[in-house]
């Protein structure tokens, strides 16, 4: 049986078929081939020969027509489309021609560098045994006894972007034959390189190519990367030149099914759906059962255990030995055979986290299960290329979870079967992370009074470089910047956080604590205050405490229900507007912020379903927050409209049997007088008010307890209302915007603010809508919102008004039952009124 | 909305920016280099740069240490690996010790001061050269060259690892060729190290004055890790006056290190004839010429190192090497006696070899298990080291073994 045998049985059942919001076949298309160019070396034309390569792909060839004619380029196809032989077929040609020629290559992270230089090696070794051109890796594992071997001899180095950072750049004079015959860079999977990481590794390059000016070489850029919206546009802002993008994928693929399944409904009510995980695990067992070899990916170590341990349930003990998981946290070894065993198909099922991810070779599969949404397209449709034989049928298919970015794909599987519309970006002009790069690039080469750096304006650069004088890091002289400062600059930078301070994350106690990495201290408040759970790697940790002053973060493994989620009040202290485009009914503003963050308490939120099951309290100093944001406001009369029109006509509660005698209770409390104005009057003129909306309790007892009813009159109780509706209305649509922006913009939900406020200084008193990037200076992701605000707001309006639940859920406007949301026609009201 | 300067903002974003503004001093007194150490501006093809020069008399005495050498340099010159240095003039060897803005080394770590010297005729002469500012570098690398012309090696107290690559550094980003590049290289660190680590708990050349030379330092230098805080100061606020000690420093050191190698110099041109009273320094010197492969110099060393062996503490360690050194020239009697000796005190290694000296060479398992016997005994009342437990399993192994040849041969004996 194949596949398609497989598919045509499952097409049967109306359930199944109900479930499927998107069923994509591609067709199978043959390869596109053209012949190597003539001028090939022998012995690499040879290699190629024996790895089975005797002609290459057109998007191959393409490639090395354009670098061949000297441009930077980048290289957007497929996964396993052979986009390696892109750049290392050019790269090995010219070396062999030109002994002085180099070539960098950086891999985010050690294990892909590992991969690329068993195929480096396969491709270089001539007739006599060397290796010509001669790759070797130098990275944080290199013995330091092998390095100024490695300096010496190797023609292409093979690193990442942090031992370039710390451990080439400010020794680049140990370099210098490598700099002066640095003729390309080579940036695979770029779009890592995104955020503050990639807003870092701009600077890297940035200081890379002034280095290598120094040693008159001015090298070629090759990127690779995954499908994202902006492949070009990325490229630029890494290496601020531009870069021809070949995404015309010439290699060949068998018929591919992509499905969207979407586990039904199950209380209309809450918007519960049936579990994820449980359907992951009845569709991996229709595979297994038909001898498909599967590949399922799970969004956390917790997830993995439990797929397999239901997997190990169903079956017979003979089988288990071939299902195997795949985590941070094993052996390297054991990863190892993991990854052979499955290749040469004695493993059947491997169940893995992000882990397995970037480029590990494993083959091409028949099968890939992602249950739940992996956090951006790039990644589910990297893992979803992972099934995709050169000749039969394969089947990808995506299980959607509650979750509000889940739900909104199932429901348009077109963003991820189609043209991506999410953007990676960085901002190299950051000023955090600008400013300790040029400390960097000083220590590296001194500024001279009229240089330049990247884009950088001339005169910032300036103003930089004079507050680096005031501050006696730096001394000028002769119109010249000299590193003065006991300090080794890259040593304190680290490309993973925005600024130098940063929190040490610590599992363990006393002698036998590991450090498991570090994060900024100033996203600490909010990702590891005491009690938070904190993902790393898909494995989950509680933190134990938090020390701001000593800068530690002490975790202890856990496996756990839930995650968290910190609720945190803003404050904006100060704003800036630096853009503003105005509409009939609002403005849209971009522009630069002063905040002030407090994580008062938590919210725990079980996994697989998102209801909240928990709250907690955290007591920590307030945070302030230099950065960039979007804000949405309103014109009064759209306000006005708003409380005529739309906020009135909703259903009247039912509050219960003894209602009235309660009634009466809380009117004689208060005097039979307005609390609000002081009205005095009949009962029947005055009404009682539940101060929290009565539908946002569970229980009618709690939602009628005393304390929670007031005495108004009509007019006050009108305004009450309203209030508490727009409020919900506004906290409605800024779940539905905060939840949607990572559509757009490729980052992970923490890496954005936002705040819905009825009262704000933004709107002079009016209310807004606030999204920020959540990061000091900002990176980009609220101007990019600015930007695109229709499609953003049209997005959300779409989430909404699709969302199946009746008053709001976690996948549209956040859950009922949470004070300030739910209120699904409130948002779409005030959504609706903006386009 | 006020957002205030761009270092406000900085400052707001979490940045801090090393010393800030506000508390850089505005000195009244701003003394220029000139009016605060003897010396005089010297000008090259690069720019003008600030030099002072100093120099001794052949019969300088660093405490007990004469600054030139009485002997060849053969011997030191075989330690270095370059045999072609024990031809060259010993005018041609230059000491160097360099003053730094930054102890990390890299691309933004300067020299500010090289202090140079070499002997001439008779006496040693030497310079340092500073840096006004850090635009006067390529001058001042122009007059380093200058006064290191037909150098043929270059001596310093950790320049392996510190002095010398910072300086090919600085050549290089002045788009200059490092003089000190493929130059031979003697490091003295690595020297004393070998000589006295096992006797000194630390091997600053400051140390090596005071308990070698007999020698105490000025107390107005500066220490060193406040060096790259004084001279940043001083290009701040103008203000040389604390740079004087800075200057005594870097003059001391080179001074000193001329002195250490006339002692080396000395000293390996005949090691077998070093005069010195210290069991310790002469079996380390024994080492180092047995690798060197003078074994006969070695084993005298290694017999005086006996003789002046300090009988209160159990110090073994000149019988150990002279024994290893026999036991490689299969002088395995020669060997024993000093095992013998060794065994006393209880040196493990020695009955470790004794057993198997008995064992093997002798034909004499019994004599071999009562040093093993002895050994296990010492053992036990040392166990808590692990380096010792592992031994204690070794020596119980072979007990067994060597119980079971006895008593094998026992039978064999009976037999008869």
């Amino acid at each position: 049986m194949d596949i398609d045998e497989l598919l045509s049985i499952w097409q049967q059942d109306p359930e199944f078929v109900r479930n499927t919001t998107c069923w994509q076949i591609a067709p199978p298309t043959a390869p596109s081939f053209e012949n190597f160019p003539e001028n090939l070396p022998e012995h690499l034309v040879w290699n190629l020969t024996q790895r089975g390569i005797s002609q290459l792909y057109s998007h191959q060839a393409q490639a090395l027509e354009k670098i061949a004619a000297g441009q930077h380029v980048v290289i957007s196809t497929g996964t396993a489309s052979g986009k390696t032989l892109c750049y290392d077929i050019p790269v090995i040609q010219t070396l062999l021609q030109d002994s002085s020629a180099r070539a960098l290559y950086l891999f985010p992270t050690k294990a892909l560098a590992q991969d690329q230089l068993r195929l480096l090696k396969d491709l270089c070794s001539a007739p006599d045994g060397a290796l010509r051109p001669s790759p070797a890796i130098y990275d944080g594992d290199t013995p330091a006894q092998h390095r100024p071997e490695i300096r010496k001899n190797a023609d292409i180095i093979i690193t990442n972007p942090d031992m370039l950072h710390q451990g080439i750049l400010p020794h680049h004079t140990i370099w210098r034959k490598f700099f002066a015959g640095l003729r390309y860079v080579v940036i695979d999977e770029m779009h890592t390189y995104r955020g503050v990481f990639g807003s870092h590794v701009a600077n890297v390059i940035r200081r890379l190519k002034r280095v290598a000016a120094f040693y008159h070489s001015y090298p070629q850029f090759i990127l690779t990367s995954a499908t994202i919206g902006n492949p070009e546009e990325l490229a630029e802002k890494l290496i601020e030149s531009p870069a021809a993008l070949i995404d015309v994928d010439g290699s060949p693929h068998g018929r591919r099914h992509f499905l969207v399944y979407n586990p039904p409904l199950v209380n209309e009510q809450l918007g519960l759906r049936a579990s994820s995980l449980q359907t992951g695990i009845h569709f991996t067992r229709k595979l297994l059962a038909n001898n498909f070899q599967s590949l399922v990916f799970a969004r956390s170590r917790r997830s993995v255990e439990m797929i397999l341990a239901y997997l190990y349930d169903s079956l017979p003990r003979e089988m288990r030995a071939r299902i195997r998981g795949y985590r941070s946290g094993y052996l390297k070894s054991d990863r190892r055979e993991i990854e052979a065993g499955f290749k040469e198909g004695s493993i059947k099922a491997v169940v893995a986290t992000s882990a397995l991810e970037l480029g590990i070779d494993i083959g091409s599969l028949e099968s890939v299960i992602l249950v739940g949404y992996p956090g951006s397209i790039a990644t589910t449709r990297q893992r979803a290329g992972r099934a995709g034989r050169r000749q039969q049928a394969s089947l990808a298919m995506f299980i959607a979870s509650p979750e509000a970015m889940d739900q909104y794909l199932a429901n348009h599987p077109e963003y991820i079967t189609e043209k991506s519309p999410e953007d990676a970006l960085l901002d190299p002009n950051n000023y955090a992370i600008l400013m300790q790069h040029l400390q960097c690039a000083a220590f590296e080469l001194p500024f001279l009074a009229d240089d330049h750096y990247g884009s950088l304006p001339a005169d910032l650069l300036q103003a930089f470089l004079g507050i680096l004088v005031q501050s006696g890091v730096l001394h000028l002289q002769n119109g010249k910047y000299f590193w003065i400062a006991d300090q080794f600059a890259a040593g304190s930078v680290s490309l993973r956080s925005s600024t130098p301070n940063v929190i040490t994350l610590r599992v363990g106690s006393g002698d036998s604590s590991q450090v498991i990495g570090e994060i900024d201290a100033a996203s600490a408040k909010w990702l590891v205050h005491p009690e938070a759970i904190y993902l790393q790697e898909a494995e989950t940790y509680e933190v134990q405490t938090l020390d701001l002053e000593k800068g530690v973060c002490l975790l202890e493994p856990t496996q756990s229900e839930y995650y968290t989620i910190p609720n945190v009040s803003t404050t904006i202290e100060a704003f800036m507007p630096h853009q503003q485009k105005s509409f009939s009914t609002y403005a849209n503003t971009y522009g630069d912020l002063s905040l002030r963050l407090e994580v008062n308490s938590y919210r725990k939120i079980r996994w697989f379903s998102a209801e909240t099951i928990g709250t907690g309290v955290v007591d920590l100093p307030p945070t302030f927050l230099e950065t960039s944001g979007c804000w949405l406001t309103f014109t009064p009369d759209f306000v006005d409209q708003l409380r005529e029109e739309k906020l009135w006509n909703a259903d009247a509660n039912q509050y219960g049997a003894g209602w009235n005698a309660l009634k009466r209770r809380i009117l004689m409390r208060d005097g039979h007088r307005c609390r609000a104005c002081g009205t005095e009057g009949d009962d029947n003129k005055l009404h009682v008010h539940h101060i929290k909306p009565f539908k946002t309790f569970e229980d009618m007892e709690l939602a009628n307890a005393p304390a929670n009813l007031i005495t108004l009159c009509p007019s006050c109780h009108r305004q009450a209302e309203q209030n508490v509706r727009l409020r919900s209305g506004l906290a409605g649509s800024a779940y539905a915007l905060g939840n949607l922006a990572p559509l757009l913009v490729m980052c992970d939900r923490e890496d954005l603010g936002m705040l819905a406020e009825a009262r704000s200084v933004l709107a002079d008193g009016g209310p807004a809508i606030l999204v920020y990037d959540n990061v000091p200076g900002g990176i980009g992701l609220s101007e990019r919102l600015f930007e695109r605000h229709n499609f953003w707001i049209a997005k959300a309006i779409e989430m909404i008004s699709e969302c199946q639940c009746k008053e709001g859920c976690p996948a549209c406007v956040g859950p009922i039952g949470e004070e300030g949301h739910g209120g699904k026609q409130e948002a779409l009201a005030l959504l609706s009124g903006l386009v | 909305m006020d957002f205030g300067s761009l270092s406000d903002k900085l400052k707001r974003m979490g940045l801090s920016l090393g010393i800030q503004a506000d508390a850089i001093r505005t000195r009244s007194l701003r003394r220029p280099i000139e009016e605060v150490v003897a010396g005089r501006e010297l000008q090259t093809n690069y720019g003008s740069l600030f030099s002072a020069m100093h120099e001794y008399s052949g019969d300088y005495q660093l405490g007990s240490q004469p600054l030139l050498p009485n002997n060849p340099t053969h011997g030191i010159a075989r330690w270095a690996r370059a045999p072609h240095l024990a031809e060259t003039s010993i005018e041609n060897f230059i000491f160097l010790d360099t003053e730094t803005t930054g102890l990390s080394g890299g691309t933004g770590t300067m020299a500010f001061m090289v202090g140079v010297g070499r002997y001439r005729g008779n006496s040693f002469v030497m310079e340092q050269f500073f840096l006004r500012g850090p635009a006067e570098e390529a001058a001042l690398l122009a007059a380093l060259e200058a006064f290191c012309v037909d150098m043929a090696a270059v001596v310093t107290y950790n320049g392996k690892s510190f002095d010398i690559p910072i300086l090919n550094t600085r050549y290089v980003l002045q788009g200059f060729t490092s003089p000190f590049e493929e130059l031979p290289h003697l490091d003295l660190l690595h020297l004393t190290r070998r000589i006295w680590k096992a006797r000194l708990e630390q091997c600053t050349l400051g140390n090596i004055e005071n308990k070698i030379f007999g020698l105490a330092r000025d107390s107005d230098e500066v220490p060193g890790y406040l060096i790259p805080e004084y001279y940043s100061q001083y290009l701040r606020e103008g203000d040389a006056e604390p740079l004087k000690g800075i200057f005594v420093h870097n003059e001391q050191d080179v001074v000193s290190l001329a002195g250490l190698f006339a002692l080396f110099t000395d000293v390996l041109s005949d090691p077998a004839a070093w005069e010195n009273s210290s069991s310790q320094d002469l079996t380390s010197l024994g080492r180092l010429v047995e690798q060197l492969g003078d074994a006969d110099a070695a084993l005298s060393l290694y017999e005086k190192g006996r003789q002046l062996g300090n009988l209160s503490k159990p110090y073994v360690e000149p019988h150990l090497a002279q024994a290893r050194l026999l036991k490689r020239q299969n002088r395995l009697s020669e060997a024993a006696e000093l095992w013998s000796q060794a065994a006393e005190r209880g040196a493990l290694e020695a009955l470790e070899e004794l057993a198997k000296y008995y064992e093997h060479h002798c034909g004499e398992p019994g004599k071999a298990l009562v040093c093993t016997e002895q050994a296990l005994t010492h053992l036990q009342n040392h166990v808590n080291e692990e380096l010792e437990t592992k031994s204690l399993a070794a020596f119980s192994h072979r007990r067994e073994r060597l119980i079971h040849k006895v008593n094998k041969q026992n039978q064999r004996s009976d037999n008869k």
